[in-house]
């Protein structure tokens, strides 16, 4: 199978009048063809900015990134060979669109920068792909804010799929989107990773629709990875406490309605961000040790890497009771009776 | 289109003080055009006895100057004076204002610091001292008049530019263009401008104004071009006559504060009507 | 006017808000909050749920008309006028709203825009006032109250400003807390913090919530009764887990369903979404509301539009043919 995209050590760095502020710190991924690599954390976890290096909106400042087997060697890579690997879809569908070109229009201007084909060519190519994301060719003559949101999006998907890319990445892409809309995109998004075998990384703050899409997914605190496998894995053995937080977190999921686990406190600043494990500050489970020492990736068995000291410990309490952690180790639960 | 371009005049007509502007400016207009037809002969000759009043003579129905020249004749012909210094001042003004706000915007970083230390230069500077030493050095002309006042009120435009580049070049769509790889020059000129257009043209209706108004000044102190008669001429001319005949001032200013008027009146319903964000959002 | 017990706090009758006389956003809305009671206001965008919240409150523009009821504690909030209302806004009723950085003027510390409404409410020293408003502050868990007093909002974390919006909106005791997708903009494991606050505070005060959410998840696991709006109109409503366990709307049944839920490079479903979308207001459909995109859609309910129906004890819903179990 072949890798579309690859990162080795991936960082942004940013300078800030507070110190220097490490949006993304090391991250070491790939996305292989016609997989779909989810990718969640909560806001100022780093996840957009990695997104914004993949597609080449900004640049790392030290790593490696190989789009489609073209490599990047700190020189950027050729800006029309990055775009016909790698495309983007934006969380606000209004603001992806510029308002005054119409549907038409903006599918069909990734062609012409790349001067792809003849204007009938384009043209039909045009409706061809308007076709193939739901789009009727009547609709190519509107303008974006004559369209509803669901629409927008398919537009927007459209113009991505112009350029036939290998890889989408999809930030927030259905964040914005109401329930019934948002469940007509992400069909979407599967009947064309089916139909064109397109790879994506799909970034989301919602984790059940990250496990929904994703044949894997990777989870993202303070610009690192904290745990990365199968998606199923990491939603049912759940070996980090920040991904079982974000679990228990889902309203829906929690495990009872009048018993809820809460994370304490907000994400620190990246800027300066806790030695250590940089989750400790937050965790329920945190020890002497997790100040000390920085855990790194390794292998729980069956493809999945957790980045904790103790996983092995958190697996085990999973599901079992999760009161009975609550009692040991400097744990809160909070009980929330109705 | 149909409700943005298409409409755009109609929506001015629609608009009080759009109406109101545009008639005024389009008789201004008029006048410039059709001053060779109404008065072949020029502004500068004697058509009259010196310092007629409004009325007397039938022929003469805006009176002479203390020369003896037709006032009306200056009207009509110092309209083109000031319509071209106006319109050309802008145009020139908005050109690099617009190229250096834009780069400035798009760029960001030391391009961002180095172009917008030279504006706050040039804003450091009364803008209409400067015009005069302009003019005083290089020797009046209207082309010099027009440079003189363009350099003087880019920074202005260069300011709006950059605030709205700043603002549309993180939006996604603009994002977006290159991330399919469109080149740096193709986002500014075909993406991004055309969505700052609208403040653009409302400033520019302004600065047509101001500009007037400074050839005026300018021509008023005997800095203006002496081959050409503008309304600023004609209120330099009256002035010594004042008191015994106001009307010789009076005339070129009243011409000078409705094309002025004109020109607000017609900024204020631009913003009204260009204004789309107001209107989309529901 | 007295108060019986069973009393409801709010009571929305007939609700209608139409923007001049052709286009009508919200169609006789009505429900109740009870004392102590949360309900959760479900939609998605469009469906008027945040005009209704907006007209209880009487901040809705000045071109919107308003028609139909909305009682506080017996007083009929439509009749008043904005002098009364204000009276109401701040002591019997309060809103949060989903942005906490824009609820919160930047060039004031947060103790003093608590201090503000306090004093400007009730009669009060500056003293007393500092004192209530750290207090409000701890009630609301922000930590080192005393000391996040001097703080000013942008120093804040999103969290942390919604929960000193909540500590203003508690501040003068009011009997209804009016939640417009308090926890929307924050993050999922903030968001639970807040869910978690607002229902303690709730309970500590025996407060009135509405909560005004495209969440169901979030419904399910604050609110006590469901309100289900879907273009203007209530669709459905009932107890949460007997609305959402088996919904009897076609429109509530599509939303649960279209919530992304399993995997699907494991269990290989497609998610059932509800085609096209909300119409609006200006091109509402003929017959039942939600007729052009429902699946159960028969001739019925292309012809006449569905009265809002009693069909158990506390459950109603605004359907010919509804769908599920019949208890």
């Amino acid at each position: 199978m072949t890798t579309v995209l690859q990162t080795e050590d991936l960082k942004v760095h940013h300078k800030t009048p507070r110190g220097m502020l490490r949006a993304v710190d090391g991250i070491t991924i790939h996305v292989d063809a016609g997989e779909t690599l989810g990718l969640v954390g909560e806001s100022g976890c780093g996840k957009s900015t990695l997104a914004r290096c993949i597609v080449g909106i900004s640049q790392p400042t030290e790593g490696k990134l190989t789009l489609d087997g073209v490599q990047d060697e700190g020189k950027g890579i050729n800006r029309f060979a990055r775009a016909r690997a790698v495309q983007m879809v934006f969380q606000d569908p209004s603001g992806a669109l510029n308002p005054r070109l119409s549907v038409g229009r903006i599918i069909e201007e990734p062609l012409m920068v790349h001067r792809i084909g003849s204007k009938r060519e384009r043209r039909k190519r045009v409706e061809e792909i308007a076709k193939q994301v739901g789009l009727a060719s009547y609709h190519l003559k509107r303008f974006p804010h004559e369209m509803s949101g669901g629409q927008r999006q398919r537009v927007s998907i459209a113009r991505a799929l112009a350029l036939e890319p290998s890889l989408l990445v999809c930030d927030e892409a259905v964040s914005a989107l109401d329930v019934s809309v948002q469940a007509q995109v992400l069909n979407l998004f599967i009947d064309l990773q089916k139909r064109l075998g397109l790879a994506y990384l799909f970034i989301s703050h919602d984790l059940a629709v990250v496990r929904y899409i994703s044949h894997r997914i990777a989870v993202m605190y303070l610009g690192r990875i904290v745990e990365i496998g199968p998606a199923e894995a990491v939603w049912s053995r759940r070996n980090h406490p920040y991904t079982r937080a974000l679990i228990n977190a889902i309203p829906d999921h929690a495990v009872g309605k009048d018993k809820v686990e809460l994370l304490e406190g907000d994400v620190p600043s990246p800027v300066n961000p806790p030695s250590g494990c940089t989750f400790r500050t937050r965790c329920p489970f945190a020890r002497e040790r997790c100040a000390a020492e920085a855990p790194a990736l390794r292998d729980r068995g069956g493809g999945l890497q957790v980045a904790c000291h103790f996983a092995e410990e958190i697996e085990a309490s999973n599901g079992v009771d999760q009161t009975h952690l609550a009692d040991s180790a400097t744990a809160k639960e909070v009980r929330c009776a109705s | 289109m149909n409700s943005g371009s298409q409409s755009l005049i109609a929506r001015l007509l629609r608009h009080p003080s759009g109406l109101v502007g545009l008639l005024l400016l389009l008789l201004v207009l008029g006048m410039a055009l059709g001053a060779g037809y109404f008065y072949p002969s020029g502004p500068w000759s004697l058509s009259g006895s010196p310092r007629l009043w409004p009325g007397q003579n039938p022929a003469l129905p805006l009176g002479t100057d203390s020369l003896g020249r037709d006032l009306a004749a200056g009207l009509f012909h110092g309209s083109r004076v000031s319509l071209a210094v106006g319109a050309a001042a802008a145009i020139f003004s908005v050109a690099i204002g617009t190229i250096i706000g834009g780069l400035s915007g798009y760029y960001g970083g030391w391009i961002d610091d180095v172009l917008m230390r030279l504006t706050d230069a040039m804003q450091t500077i009364p803008s209409f001292l400067s015009a005069i030493a302009i003019v005083g050095i290089v020797g009046p002309s209207l082309v010099t008049i027009i440079v003189a006042i363009a350099i003087v009120s880019w920074p202005m435009i260069a300011r709006l530019v950059r605030a709205e580049f700043l603002r549309l070049r993180t939006y996604d769509f603009v994002q977006s263009c290159r991330i399919i790889g469109m080149s740096d020059l193709r986002i500014i000129f075909t993406q991004i401008l055309p969505n700052c257009l609208a403040p653009i043209i409302v400033a520019s209706s302004v600065l047509v104004a101001t500009a007037i108004i400074v050839e005026a000044s300018l021509s008023f102190l005997g800095l203006g071009d002496p081959n050409a008669m503008s309304w600023g001429t004609m209120l330099g001319n009256g002035r010594a006559a004042l008191r015994t005949a106001w009307y010789m001032t009076a005339i070129p200013a009243a011409a000078l504060v409705l094309t002025v008027l004109a020109l607000n009146l017609l900024g204020d319903a631009l913003n009204d009507v260009l204004n789309p964000r107001l209107k989309e959002r529901s | 006017m007295s108060l019986t017990p069973a009393a409801p706090l709010l009571s929305v009758e007939n609700l209608s808000i139409s923007y001049g006389d052709a286009v009508p956003l919200v169609e006789q809305v009505n429900f109740t909050v009870r004392r102590g009671e949360t309900v959760g206001l479900v939609g998605e965008s469009g469906c008027g749920k945040s005009l209704t919240a907006l007209s209880v409150m009487g901040l809705l523009s000045e071109n919107l008309r308003t028609g139909g009821a909305i009682e506080l504690e017996g007083t009929n909030l439509i009749n008043l006028d904005q002098k009364a209302l204000r009276h109401y806004r701040g002591n019997r009723m309060a809103m949060i709203f989903q942005e906490p950085l824009t609820a919160l003027n930047p060039v004031l510390t947060v103790g003093a825009q608590v201090v503000e409404v306090l004093r400007a409410h009730q009669p009060m020293s500056k003293a007393e006032a500092e004192k209530r408003a750290i207090e409000l502050l701890e009630q609301v868990r922000i930590p080192d109250a005393a000391e996040r007093f001097h703080d000013y909002p942008h120093r804040l974390s999103g969290g942390m400003r919604q929960r000193v919006v909540i500590a203003i909106a508690i501040a003068c005791n009011p009997s209804l807390l009016i939640a417009d997708e308090p926890t929307t903009a924050l993050d999922v494991t903030v968001q639970a913090q807040i869910l978690q606050l607002l229902k303690t505070l709730q309970r500590e005060a025996d407060l009135g919530l509405l909560l005004i959410t495209h969440d169901l998840g979030v419904v399910r696991q604050v609110a006590d009764r469901i309100v289900v709006m879907y273009a203007g109109a209530v669709v459905e409503e009932g107890p949460v887990d007997a609305v959402l366990d088996n919904p009897r709307h076609p429109y509530t049944a599509g939303l649960l369903a279209a919530r992304p839920h399993g995997s699907f490079s494991v269990q290989g479903h497609r998610l059932l979404d509800i085609h096209g979308a909300v119409p609006p207001p200006t091109a509402r459909p003929e017959g039942c509301l939600f007729q052009p995109r429902c699946i159960y859609a028969q001739d019925d309910c292309k012809a006449v539009r569905p009265q809002f129906t009693t069909l158990e004890a506390d459950r109603a819903v605004r359907c010919f043919h509804p769908v599920g179990r019949q208890d």
